[in-house]
Parts: C-alpha cells; structure tokens; sequence
C-alpha cells in the first residue's frame, strides 16, 4: 500500500492546473468509431495537440509500449484490445487513459473508472466538451506529474 | 444458301452432332466473354463511384468542420452539395449524426434541413428499403415538424419494414401521445422483436407511463382487448422506465386474474423485480408453484428482490427438488440476494447434486 501512496511533498499543490497544457503534449485515439475520432482530433488538433489515431487495440498497446503520449482516448469496442483492457495494461494513470463508449450502460462507466480510468465519455457527446475533458485529464497530468507513481 | 457460314472450313463429312456441340462452345464462349466484359465494365463503374465519393467526402469533411465549428455557415457546405447528390451528402452526415450531440448536432440538422423535403416525399412511397432509409434520416436530421407525416405512415397499410421504421423514428421524436397510435400499429406486424418495441416506448420519456399503465390492464375493455405481446412490451417500457406506480397495478394484475397469459405474468414479475416493493411478495409467492417453468424463474427472481425470511423454505425447496435446473438457478440467486445462506451451505454439505449450481454463490471464507 505504501508504495502507491503519492510523496506530496514532490507535488506543487499551490501550482493552479494550467488551462493549456504544453502544445508537444500528444494524445493516441484508439477509436474504432471514425467520426469520434476524426472530430476529436479536429478539435485537439486546432488547440495544439498532436494526436495519432489506431483502430485497433493491439496498434494502440505496441504504440504505448515504444511512445509516451499525454493522454490516450480509447474505445470501449476496440477490436484487438478493448479500452478497459488498456486501462489495466497501462500503469496507473501513466498515462490516464479516457474510455469513450456508448450511451446507456451507467453500470460499465462506474465499473471503468473504479479499475482506473481517467473518465469516460458517452457517445453521442459533444465534441467541444470531449476535448475539454480530455485536456483537464492532460493539465493534471502536467500539474501533478508524480500522482502515477 | 451460297454465303459463307462459320463451320465452311470443316469437310462435309463432319457429323451433325459435332457440329451442333461446336455451336454451343462457341455460344457458351461468347456468352462467357460479353459476362466478363460486363462484370469488367460494373467494377469500373464501382471504382469510379468509389472514387467520386472519396473526392466529395474529402472536399465535404473540412467544411462539415467548419460549420461545426462555428467558423463557417451551413450554406458554406450546402453550396458545395450538388442537387443530383444530397443522397450521398445524407450519408456522409449520417455517422456524425450518432456521434454528436448538443449545439454540434443543431448545426448538423441545419446542413440537412434544405434536403428534407425530398426526404419525406420519399418516405411516403415507393420501393420499402428506400422509405425506411428515408423513415431513418427524417428521424436522425428531423424535428417535431416530421411527426404528422410519421403518424400518418402508421395509419396506413404499409408493409412492414416501413411501419417498423416510421415507429422506432416516432418514439424518437414523438411524444407520450403517440403512444396509442404504436400499440395500435403493433398488432399489425407480423415480426417484432419484444425488447425493440419496448426501446421505442421508452423513449417516449416517463411522461408515456400512465398510458402504458393502462394499457397493461387493458382498460380499453374486452371488445378490443390488447394482445398479450402488447401488454408485455408495456410491461417491459415501464420496468425499463423504473416507473414506481406500476408496482401496484402489476401486483394487482397478478392477484386478480388467474387467465393472465404465461409472457404476461412472467413480464409482470419481472416488472415487480425491478420496481415492487416487499409487500408485494404475497402476490408474486404463488407463481414459484406455476406449472410454466419460466414464470417459475422470474417468480423466484422477484422473490430474491421482494422477499422475506418466510421464503427462505419454498426457495430451497425449488433449489433442491424443481425439475429446471434454471429454475433452481434462480432459486439459489434469489437465496443469495436476500442472504439466506444457511440453506445454500447446507446444499453445499450435503453434497446434492446441486451442489455445483450454487459454487460461485457461497461467500469465500474470511
């Protein structure tokens, strides 16, 4: 248990989270569903986030494996590699993992964020506040570096 | 008689037959050869539809941004739709559709709005798979404005891929006055899945359970009774519904009338599961002796909600001695729920036969 507990004193608790995270920090949409993708990463994009879109959950877990992006939107239909999968694969939070699936299962959205996703989004969504949600995921990352370990 | 014919070339002693063998190749070849022509010439055609497409989806989805966005108007994108292909635009917009939701989606509605009118004319004839499809956009990109016209498709006397159609998009956009008008066209249908219906009515919101109450007691009188599929998809819109007030009404139903269909009484227990509360067990207790083994199940489910210490002996009963191992999965489930355990360990030390049934349902040992 004690491993798992954050130093606080590393954290700089006075820091406010910035409303713009850094431009370089990147997000891989694992998406198996084109036009979520597609319109998130429109939206991230034009607010200076590189993304990298896979289809598939395997891609998704190689691409993790050789690069550390800010933040990951994945799929909870992911062929390959559910996003729930991914969740358990990554470290805690390292980086946060936001699942995105269908409207309606409220019952899953609790059972996927008590295993440690970052948030859920339910589709249909709004594209403006998806990508909100995914950059406040990113500005704490950035806030609070060291809350993974 | 003195023209050239194609077998000239052959001696004169050539048997007939061989001839005609030698005519039917060469039919065969010529017909093989116009086939693979034809085939060659539809693959290009595809090829050049599919490029076509690529070419407008890819000058469409920048602009669709755009709009979307706020940085462009609709007609930015509308004025690069050409008439002959609002089709094609529809469909591009179709997957946004179920993507988006919110200010997003009004914009969305606006790119298709001018395209409408086209839409509903063909909703209301011609060839089924091409008014359903017309039914699906009118429900995806239409408004309140749409719902006369789907109503007036209910009442008519169409086949049944548009009446499923012209339904799912009314419980879409419709409201809990429509939902008479659905009961009605139900019994029209020759195949209907139980759990699609009862998504459409629960669409309609909350607003649409007195009358689905009411049509679960079939108070429009024994002259035009409701059928039991009927009363059971209101049974299941209402428990989907969480609604409180047909806790009582199905406790009553399950009282009071011993020729209620077996679909019916099961759908009823169901309903009392999920919104019952622990007096109406004395209703639901009678039908763990039902002679129908799936009302037997859901009785015994109900009872894992709803019941008492009292129902700790009829349950274990059903658990040791029923004949449906379902029904005695059900029976132990509901023992678990109202953490009756004495009878589950004793199954499990006796070593019945049973015994494997419950093997997941016994607390591990601190």
């Amino acid at each position: 248990m004690g491993d798992a507990l954050v130093d606080l004193t590393s954290l700089n608790l006075c820091a406010p989270m910035r409303d713009s995270p850094s431009p370089k920090a990147s997000i891989l949409l694992a998406l198996e569903h084109r036009p979520s993708a597609e319109l998130l990463r429109e939206h991230l994009r034009r607010q200076g986030h590189e993304t990298v879109h896979v289809e598939d959950g395997r891609d998704a877990h190689q691409y993790l494996e050789t690069e550390s992006p800010g933040a990951v939107v994945a799929g909870t239909r992911l062929p390959g590699r559910t996003g729930r999968e991914l969740v358990r694969l990554v470290p805690p939070f390292d980086p946060p993992v936001v699942l995105l699936g269908r409207r309606g299962n409220d019952g899953e959205v609790v059972q996927a964020l008590e295993q440690g996703a970052a948030d859920y989004i339910t589709r249909p969504f709004s594209p403006p506040v998806a990508a909100a949600r995914v950059r406040r995921v990113l500005s704490f990352r950035e806030a609070f570096p060291h809350a993974a370990a | 008689m003195g023209g050239l014919t194609l077998f000239d070339w052959l001696p004169r002693s050539t048997p007939g037959p061989l001839l005609v063998l030698m005519s039917v190749a060469l039919a065969f070849f010529l017909l093989a050869g116009i086939a693979a022509l034809v085939a060659m010439g539809i693959h290009l055609f595809d090829k050049w539809l599919d490029r076509r497409q690529c070419r407008e989806r890819a000058a469409w989805r920048p602009r669709l941004y755009e709009v979307l966005m706020q940085e462009a108007a609709p007609a930015a994108l509308i004025d690069h739709v050409h008439p002959l292909r609002f089709d094609a635009f529809l469909a591009f917009l179709t997957p946004y559709a179920s993507t988006i939701e919110g200010n997003e989606m009004n914009h969305l509605q606006a790119l298709a709005r001018p395209f409408l009118p086209v839409v509903c004319e063909r909703a209301k004839a011609g060839p089924p798979l091409r008014r359903t499809r017309a039914l699906r956009r009118i429900g995806l990109f239409g408004g309140s404005r749409h719902v006369p016209l789907l109503r007036t498709i209910l009442q008519e006397d169409a086949p049944d891929l548009v009446l499923r159609a012209a339904m799912r998009e009314l419980g879409r956009l419709g409201t809990a006055a429509d939902v008479p008008l659905i009961l009605e066209t139900i019994d029209q249908l020759t195949d209907m899945d139980r759990r699609q219906i009862s998504s459409i009515l629960y669409e309609l919101g909350e607003e649409a359970a007195p009358v689905l109450r009411s049509a679960l007691v079939n108070e429009v009188g024994p002259s035009q009774e409701r059928s039991p599929f009927v009363r059971v998809v209101c049974a299941e819109a209402l428990r989907w519904l969480g609604d409180a007030p047909s806790g009582p009404t199905a406790a009553t139903l399950l009282r009071t009338n011993e020729d209620l269909d077996p679909e019916v009484r099961a759908s009823l227990l169901r309903l009392l599961r999920r919104v019952g509360r622990p007096h109406h067990a004395a209703a639901v207790r009678p039908y763990c002796e039902s002679p129908v083994a799936f009302v037997r199940i859901h009785a015994a489910r109900a009872l894992g909600s709803l019941g008492a210490a009292r129902d700790e002996a009829p349950l274990e009963t059903r658990l040791r001695i029923d004949d449906n191992r379902w029904v005695a999965l059900s029976a132990a489930n509901a023992l678990a729920e109202l953490e009756r355990w004495a009878p589950l360990h004793r199954l499990h030390d006796d070593s019945h036969p049973r015994a494997s049934l419950i093997a997941g349902l016994l607390p591990s040992p601190e």
